[in-house]
Parts: structure tokens; C-alpha cells; sequence
């Protein structure tokens, strides 16, 4: 899994890429953890790359909304795939990830 | 690869490591649109889902990651796509499946597999522990392989 990282006009955008699941979270959460993140930062996650997620990449992606919300900022979820979106829904997290429409808004 | 009375038996074997879950993946789902090319993605997705759930539990629950290779069978017939997860280790508990409090980091795995399968079961005994986990499909998938 590589986690590449840039600024946008929203704020962080994380576009991670390849599977997110057990192997791949242990990865995400070093990456996220050496990140600095300035207070009230809006961290957009792109899934565009990510064609699946289990529930180890989940938990990596709470711990990434639990740090983004330290910081008083918020978390984005971009082009959420199918499979990622069903899984967040069975396990009611959908509502702590809000999603953009449309990667374009 | 083996077709018995319309039934399909696939076995895999894995290292009992976390990066070998991926290549797992793509083999069980390179095997399956070879035999059954009209699953549905959405029917492939919650396959995958509650499958890499199992693996990870026997990797890290059963086998303590201890490099040992663990199986997994894959039976495909009419209506009825299966997974058979086996670990050789102390196995764990899978009768506490409440779905865990919203912000811990922990806790979702054995949820999934109950609640993205149709059937979902954990055999255990000395020789060795199975987690069976059964999806139904709606369209015959079948057909022999060209």
C-alpha cells in the first residue's frame, strides 16, 4: 500500500492506493501517525484506489478520523467503491464518515 | 479445481501471514470467474469480505501468526457459495458478535462475517478449528471451464 499525500484547496488529500485490509492498515496507521496535522484541517480520503476494505481498515480509518478530530478538523470520504460503502453501512459507521457526492463538488 | 455432481471444490493454502491475504484474494477470485463468470460483483464483494475476515482471524486468533500454512475451501453450487476457513491453532470465541461501540478500533471482524453472509459458523475441536461461512446466490453460477 503506498499513501500518498498532497495538499488541495479543501484541505489534505490522502489517496491511498490498493487493498486497505489487515497488512495494508498496519501500514496506514505508521503513515498517519508521523503526520503533522495543523488544527482544523479538513483531511479528504480518496478510495478512487482502494477496491477494498475490511475491518482492520476501518479501524484505520477511525483511527485517522480520531486524529483529524483531536485537532478540531474533519474527515472526507472521495469516491467511495461499492464494497467499502457496504461495509461501512452493516457496521453503522457511515454516519462518522460523511461522503462526497461527487468528486468534482 | 475439481466439479462433482455440479458442485465445485477449490482448496487454497495460505501462509499464515497478513501479506499473504492479498494474493489469497486473487487467486480465490481468479479460480472463481474462471468456473462461475456470472457471480455478481456485489455477491464477489461480500465473498471477499467475510472470506479475508475468516483468514485474518485464523492468522492472527488461530494461528497466533505463526507462519503455519492454514487451508481454505471454496465450494460453489447451485445457490450456495461457501467458504471453509481452517486453523490448527487454540481457535477463539465466536458466540460475542455485538457490534462494538462506535469509536473503538477494534471489534467488527466476526460482526461482518455474520452480518455479510447468510450462514455463518465456527466449528471447533482438538485436531483443528473451521469457520464456515455460506452466501447465498441467486442465478446458477456454474459452468465448466473451456
Amino acid at each position: 500500500m503506498t499513501i500518498p499525500v498532497r495538499p488541495g484547496p479543501e484541505g489534505l488529500v490522502v489517496r491511498p492506493e490498493g487493498p486497505l485490509d489487515a497488512a495494508a492498515a498496519r501500514i496506514f496507521r505508521e503513515e498517519i501517525g508521523r503526520w503533522h496535522l495543523p488544527r482544523s484541517t479538513t483531511v479528504v480520503v480518496d478510495l478512487d484506489r482502494v477496491p477494498f476494505v475490511d475491518s482492520s481498515g476501518i479501524s484505520a480509518l477511525l483511527g485517522l478520523r480520531k486524529r483529524v478530530a483531536a485537532n478540531q478538523g474533519r474527515i472526507v470520504l472521495r469516491n467511495v467503491p461499492d464494497q467499502v460503502r457496504r461495509v461501512l453501512r452493516v457496521t453503522r459507521l457511515d454516519g462518522l464518515f460523511p461522503a462526497e457526492r461527487d468528486a468534482a463538488a | 479445481m475439481r466439479f462433482v455432481d455440479g458442485r465445485l471444490s477449490l482448496l487454497f493454502e495460505s501462509d499464515s501471514s497478513l501479506d499473504a491475504i492479498d494474493p489469497l484474494w486473487t487467486e480465490v477470485v481468479g479460480a472463481l470467474d474462471h468456473a462461475a463468470p456470472r457471480l455478481s460483483t456485489e455477491t464477489l464483494d461480500r465473498f471477499r469480505t467475510v472470506l479475508v475476515e475468516a483468514v485474518v482471524n485464523a492468522i492472527v486468533h488461530g494461528h497466533r501468526e505463526d507462519g503455519r500454512p492454514l487451508q481454505v475451501e471454496v465450494h460453489l453450487e447451485s445457490g450456495r457459495l461457501e467458504a471453509r476457513v481452517h486453523d490448527s491453532g487454540p481457535g477463539f470465541v465466536f458466540s460475542t458478535v455485538d457490534l462494538a461501540p462506535m469509536d473503538a478500533e477494534h471489534g467488527r471482524g466476526l460482526f461482518l462475517m455474520r452480518h455479510m453472509s447468510d450462514e455463518a459458523r465456527y466449528r471447533q475441536n482438538p485436531l483443528g478449528n473451521t469457520m464456515h461461512l455460506a452466501l447465498a446466490v441467486t442465478a446458477p453460477p456454474l459452468g465448466e471451464p473451456s
